[in-house]
């Protein structure tokens, strides 16, 4: 076999192409790093959902490498419905039902989260006083660091997510629970960064359902403050859903378990369960949640 | 041969670049239904009962309490048990509701009251609500012994003119175990920004008072008769409700829910009695929210309301007399800190008169603060109400704590000091107190 130069000049140049494309996925880390998030914080939840979830919340020490229990955890059964709505579906409403404990029970709140910067509204009806109330949250240039029914998830762990508010880092690929997820580094940014208590987020985003499986929360000292886990994840009416939900404090030493015990993903939610009727008007609110809760598994 | 391997080459790198690359179509990709955290979080048992054999759509709560006053009389004031009942059935044809309590209170008969203190206070009962609801539409209708408030003010409300109160446990008691509604038909509209709500009341009810030689009689040693007629009851409001503020256009015609106390003349004797007038409202409450703070406006104007005439110093009777009340508030959210509320009420005469008991505007403030910790299952909540200057205030701290998820403990001390040259707030000087109780809840649904 005679080489001759033009087949070596060819020879040379998809040699020189085939490195590039190596070198250019380095130097295109963080472009590769915002796509993976960008497609974890677009992906499909769902245009509507309906949940029954058990909150558990005790404190807990490690044992072998297990976080276990180590006093009586406080339990909360709360029913959820949530519809996403606003330009390019970005906002949510959601309704909560308390269904225990019995002191709390029919305790309904609402809230809507927008996704322009604008402060979430909430109202809470209480219904030993028969009284809707506003609830104000709390300032919108500080973070949310109040507490989601007393458990050890924040206002700010369930606040919607932006593509603008972070930069991003590709750190690699890892098998957690059997699934092959990217781990990118989110560093928070722009307006974002007096508004969150979190410096960073290193997150493990399962390649299939981009579910974030496993986050690592930072604080401003870098201190790891918080991990969350998502597990069960379920195919459910064409969307990604896990059924359970665990954070840990590293902080506070307590950990909380959110459990999704009964699930209606894209059911038909009227809009007026949305509005202060639902609150205030038992009668108006059960006929309609008795529809949606016949197609909950 | 060469072309071959240029060809192969030509793959390597399409396949470096990901060209070909296919994701398999999402399937049934279901974890195991199990437990499957396990391996790494213990949680304890916990499981959820979800079918009962046995289900009846009541919730209630067992409730023991002691409440002694410890400075004056230094006496007991509440001792024994008590049953909390909530029936709540909703069906298709609408809702039955039903909510009240009975108990026994043996702290009269182990302070040696009168006979008619014991026999009127020992065992009680009271129905806070008892209605028929059923929404059509747009339209909800109720019928029943319904609480029709409207306020937004949580201490110092100056606008829920129909509800009743227990004044008698004002300063002591939480809201929920203080009020109580009324026999009512009432029609409530709801659209998107609107709603309006429409309240009669045929035989109005009035706020609960002590007389005679109740430790908290307003009247020491006198008992009370009366009143002799009622006048029925009407109300209404208009609620626009925007994405940050709402405001209420509220008008009734109702009854003072507190007595004046007028002179009846029974023969050759003088007996006191309690007296209600009707009279006009009208006002708005308004709510603005500026996270994070919520900003509260009422105002209320009274037209011809019955106020406590005077006649060398003995009460004697009602003028009736216009009156402004005004409440003003603000409630702040500080995060993990809690919530802070402070509300200021005025009233305000428009036209004086020596004749009135209080022939001055009067102005209160309150503040508070609450909190809870360890995942909810411990609340503290803090408050000072004013009563007209720095002089006269009520100082009130209590601590709920829940032992389990049925099972809370709560602790309460109320202070209360008067100025003493106040004759106004006098009666109520050494009312302090310490109150106990527990609470255990339960529910057959």
């Amino acid at each position: 076999m005679k080489f001759n130069i033009k087949y070596l000049t060819c020879l040379f140049f998809i040699l020189i192409f085939g490195l590039n494309t190596k070198a250019n996925e380095n130097l295109n880390e963080p472009i590769k790093a915002k796509k993976i998030a960008t497609e974890m914080i677009d992906r499909n939840d769902g245009n509507s959902i309906y949940r029954k979830v058990e909150l558990l919340t005790c404190k807990y020490k490690t044992v072998s490498g297990k976080y276990k229990a180590i006093s009586r955890p406080v339990k909360k059964i709360i029913e959820n419905i949530m519809i996403v709505t606003g330009k390019n579906n970005k906002e949510e409403i959601g309704l909560g039902i308390i269904i225990q404990p019995i002191a709390e029970r029919n305790m309904a709140f609402l809230q809507h989260d927008y996704d322009d910067g604008r402060d979430s509204d909430q109202w809470m009806y209480f219904p030993a006083m028969k009284k809707l109330k506003r609830i104000v949250s709390q300032s919108g240039n500080s973070p949310k660091d109040g507490s989601v029914f007393g458990s050890e998830i924040s206002y700010e762990d369930v606040e919607l997510m932006h593509v603008a508010d972070y930069k991003y880092s590709y750190v690699g690929s890892e098998t957690i629970d059997g699934k092959e997820c990217e781990v990118v580094n989110m560093y928070t940014t722009g307006k974002r960064v007096r508004k969150s208590t979190y410096k960073r987020l290193k997150v493990w985003i399962d390649k299939k359902s981009k579910i974030e499986i496993k986050t690592e929360k930072y604080d401003r000292q870098e201190r790891l403050s918080k991990t969350e886990y998502k597990k069960n994840i379920q195919y459910i009416n064409n969307v990604w859903v896990p059924k359970i939900e665990i954070t840990v404090n590293h902080k506070s030493k307590r950990m909380t378990m959110e459990r999704v015990l009964k699930l209606a993903v894209n059911v038909k939610i009227s809009k007026d369960l949305f509005k202060s009727r639902a609150l205030l008007d038992t009668a108006f609110r059960e006929n309609k949640m008795k529809i949606i809760r016949s197609k909950a598994r | 041969m060469k072309k071959f391997i240029i060809i192969f080459l030509i793959y390597i790198s399409s396949v470096n670049q990901g060209l070909f690359a296919q994701e398999p179509p999402p399937s049934e990709y279901n974890d195991i239904e199990t437990d499957s955290y396990s391996d790494e979080f213990d949680f304890g048992s916990s499981k959820v009962n979800d079918k009962k054999t046995f289900s009846l759509p009541i919730q209630g709560k067992f409730k023991y309490e002691a409440a002694r006053q410890v400075n004056g009389d230094n006496r007991w004031i509440k001792n024994g048990p008590s049953l909390y009942l909530i029936y709540d059935n909703t069906k298709t044809f609408g809702q039955l509701y039903f909510e009240g309590n009975t108990g026994y209170n043996r702290a009269y008969r182990l302070e040696n009251d009168s006979d008619k203190t014991i026999n009127d206070n020992e065992f009680y009962y009271s129905i806070r609500e008892a209605y028929y609801k059923i929404p059509i539409g747009n339209f909800t209708f109720s019928i029943g012994n319904v609480i029709n408030s409207w306020t937004v003010a949580d201490i110092l409300s100056v606008s829920d003119k129909m509800v009743i109160y227990d004044q008698s446990e004002n300063f002591f008691a939480d809201v929920e175990d203080i009020t109580s509604g009324q026999n009512t038909v009432r029609i409530d509209f709801f659209s998107e920004y609107i709603k309006f709500c429409l309240i009669y009341v045929p035989y109005p009810l009035y706020d609960k008072i002590e007389d005679g030689d109740h430790p908290y009689s307003i009247t020491p040693g006198i008992e009370l008769e009366g009143p002799d007629n009622r006048k029925m009851e009407y109300a209404g409001y208009i609620n626009l409700m925007f994405e940050k503020f709402q405001i209420k256009l509220i008008k009734g015609y109702v009854n003072n829910r507190l007595p004046v106390i007028g002179t009846k003349i029974d023969g050759t004797n003088i007996k006191l009695q309690k007296e209600y007038n009707t009279y006009f409202f009208t006002g708005y409450i308004l709510e603005y929210a500026y996270a994070p703070f919520l900003l509260k406006n009422e105002v209320v104007y009274n037209n011809n309301i019955a106020l406590q005439k005077t006649e060398k110093n003995i009460s004697s009777g009602q003028i009736e007399s216009d009156r402004i009340d005004i409440m003003t508030g603000i409630d702040i959210n500080i995060g993990n800190w809690g919530t802070i509320i402070n509300e200021h009420s005025m009233q305000i005469l428009t036209k004086k008169n020596d004749k009135l008991a209080t022939n001055r505007n009067i102005y209160n403030c309150a503040i508070s603060w609450s909190n809870s910790y360890f995942s909810d299952t411990l609340d503290l909540i803090a408050s000072l109400i004013l009563l007209e200057s720095i002089e006269n205030r009520i100082t009130r701290i209590s601590m709920e704590y829940a032992l389990l998820d049925n099972l809370s403990f709560k602790c309460q001390y109320t202070n209360i000091l008067i100025n003493k040259k106040e004759q106004t707030y006098n009666n109520i000087e050494d009312y302090d107190r310490i109150d106990l109780s527990m609470k255990y809840g339960f529910s057959l649904n």
